[in-house]
């Protein structure tokens, strides 16, 4: 729901006043932000009752707020982390419904390919599910969120070279699970963006 | 799977650019890690981001609060001895349909703002469902009634997939049973609890799959045989009220098996004809 959005713009509308630039933001991150949260609290309601929160806490505390789009969607993510780590402390923090609650699960009147689809998508949940917590959230950060290595180092605190080696791990361990042939990687051309991993023991 | 046939023997930033081009949309790159992003992927549709919003903005600052998306009854003559004067004299009334009850509650008149913005604190500082377990043994009546009224509201809104907003209605028509029970224990009327609870049981159908249609069939029934049971051990005053939350409970049940019925036929087209209990009201207590 984010298409024709420009976030950026949304930002500097909120910023200088115009309260209704947040349904913009909202339009842009509710999303991602959905996507991450439900893969660390234990009920779909609580992750969506967590990015209400997010929002609410964003729009209460933007007059504090400094910095670009990024900085903001960043600061989004660590809010909504922080929620989903209180809420943890007082449950556990393993997602336990299956893609039912969000409204995925085989149609009733569904064709059988897409109950076939639907419970593909409810194994791959459970696999991710069940990831070390350090890896789950980078992997839901990186592809539920979408949100890009670099940006997931500002969002957790951590270097972005241990980013890549926990997603790389994430994605080892959920091939193992699925039972999947991780394709090769095709080759890249041009120099990595980022620089080179820093071998170290890391957590998860 | 080994090491040396996955992810685990591929550099770390190859990876990562693969990734990039996932997440910008290059499905046929790497399948099973664009598999992964669909599994894990959500979105909020429009007319859901609407409500949430309007709930948030609701949440943040109450003077941009419609009445009409969240009216809060009068706290004042909640706590105040007026709600209930007359609660032995008050006449039978006939079972309030559920459209009315709503159109009733839409008129109930502007929210209180310090009850909005305390909510919302509670909310900020709790989470949502902390703040309804903070007021949970509230009753109306009580000083923090309101503020569970109002956490409900912004909690019902906070929800996102009408599975999320079923569950909580269910666990909303308990809590007002709860409070039926409270009252009624006093003698007080429970007309208003009862039209509540029905709405609740309502709300919590619409829209419900038939398992959960299933679960919500099986709830009302305990209620039912609860309120049976307590209802011969009420003060008398608050015997009408109670039949009255048995009788919209009765027909909350009706309905349900309706929809369960023709959710089940939609889903088999050559299934027989009904399953399940036909309802019907049981013996009374009394």
């Amino acid at each position: 729901m984010s298409g024709g959005v420009d976030p950026a713009a949304a930002l500097g509308r909120v910023l200088a006043g115009d309260r209704n630039g947040f349904e913009d933001l909202y339009r842009v991150y509710a999303g991602p932000l959905l996507s991450f949260l439900a893969t660390q609290v234990r009920r779909t309601e609580d992750a969506e009752d967590l990015v209400g929160q997010v929002f609410l806490e964003a729009m209460r505390g933007i007059d504090r707020f400094e910095g670009d789009a990024a900085a903001f969607r960043a600061w989004l993510f660590r809010i909504g982390r922080d929620r989903a780590t209180d809420l943890g402390r007082r449950q556990s923090r393993r997602p336990e419904e299956p893609l039912e609650a969000a409204g995925d699960a085989p149609a009733e009147q569904g064709t059988e390919e897409q109950a076939l689809a639907a419970l593909e998508r409810r194994r791959v949940w459970e696999a991710v599910a069940a990831l070390p917590d350090a890896q789950r959230e980078v992997i839901a950060l990186r592809l539920g969120s979408g949100l890009s290595s670099g940006e997931i180092a500002e969002v957790v605190g951590k270097d972005v070279n241990a980013i890549k080696a926990l997603q790389h791990r994430a994605l080892g361990n959920l091939a193992k699970t699925l039972g999947k042939q991780m394709p090769q990687i095709p080759p890249t051309s041009g120099p990595s963006p980022y620089p080179p991993a820093v071998p170290r023991r890391l957590e998860g | 799977m080994t090491d040396r046939e996955g992810f685990h023997d591929r550099d770390t930033d190859a990876l990562d650019r693969a990734l990039d081009a996932v997440v910008a949309g290059d499905e046929a790159l790497l399948p099973e890690a664009s598999m992964i992003r669909a599994a894990l992927r959500r979105e909020v549709p429009d007319a859901v981001a609407r409500d949430h919003l309007a709930a948030i903005r609701s949440a943040a600052d109450p003077q941009l609060a419609s009445p009409e998306r969240s009216p809060e009854p009068d706290t004042t003559k909640l706590s105040s001895p007026e709600r209930y004067p007359d609660a032995q004299r008050r006449p039978a009334a006939d079972i309030v349909p559920i459209d009315d009850v709503r159109k009733r509650r839409v008129g109930r008149g502007r929210r209180r703002g310090a009850v909005a913005v305390l909510a919302a604190a509670m909310l900020l500082t709790f989470g949502s469902g902390s703040a309804l377990a903070a007021a949970a043994g509230t009753k109306p009546g009580d000083a923090l009634y309101g503020v569970k009224r109002a956490s409900e509201r912004i909690a019902l809104a906070m929800r996102l997939s009408p599975e999320s907003k079923a569950a909580l209605h269910l666990q909303l028509a308990e809590r007002r049973i709860d409070e039926i029970d409270a009252l009624a224990a006093e003698g007080q009327d429970v007309t208003d609890l009862a039209a509540d609870f029905a709405a609740s049981l309502e709300a919590a159908g619409e829209g419900a799959s038939s398992e959960a249609l299933g679960r919500i069939l099986e709830r009302t029934r305990a209620h039912i045989a609860h309120l049976n049971e307590i209802l011969n051990q009420v003060p008398e005053q608050a015997q009408q009220g109670l039949e009255r939350a048995i009788d919209n409970a009765e027909r909350q049940q009706q309905r349900t098996e309706e929809r369960r019925q023709q959710t089940q036929d939609r889903g088999k087209p050559d299934a027989p004809g009904r399953s399940g209990d036909a309802p019907g009201k049981k013996n009374r207590g009394r």
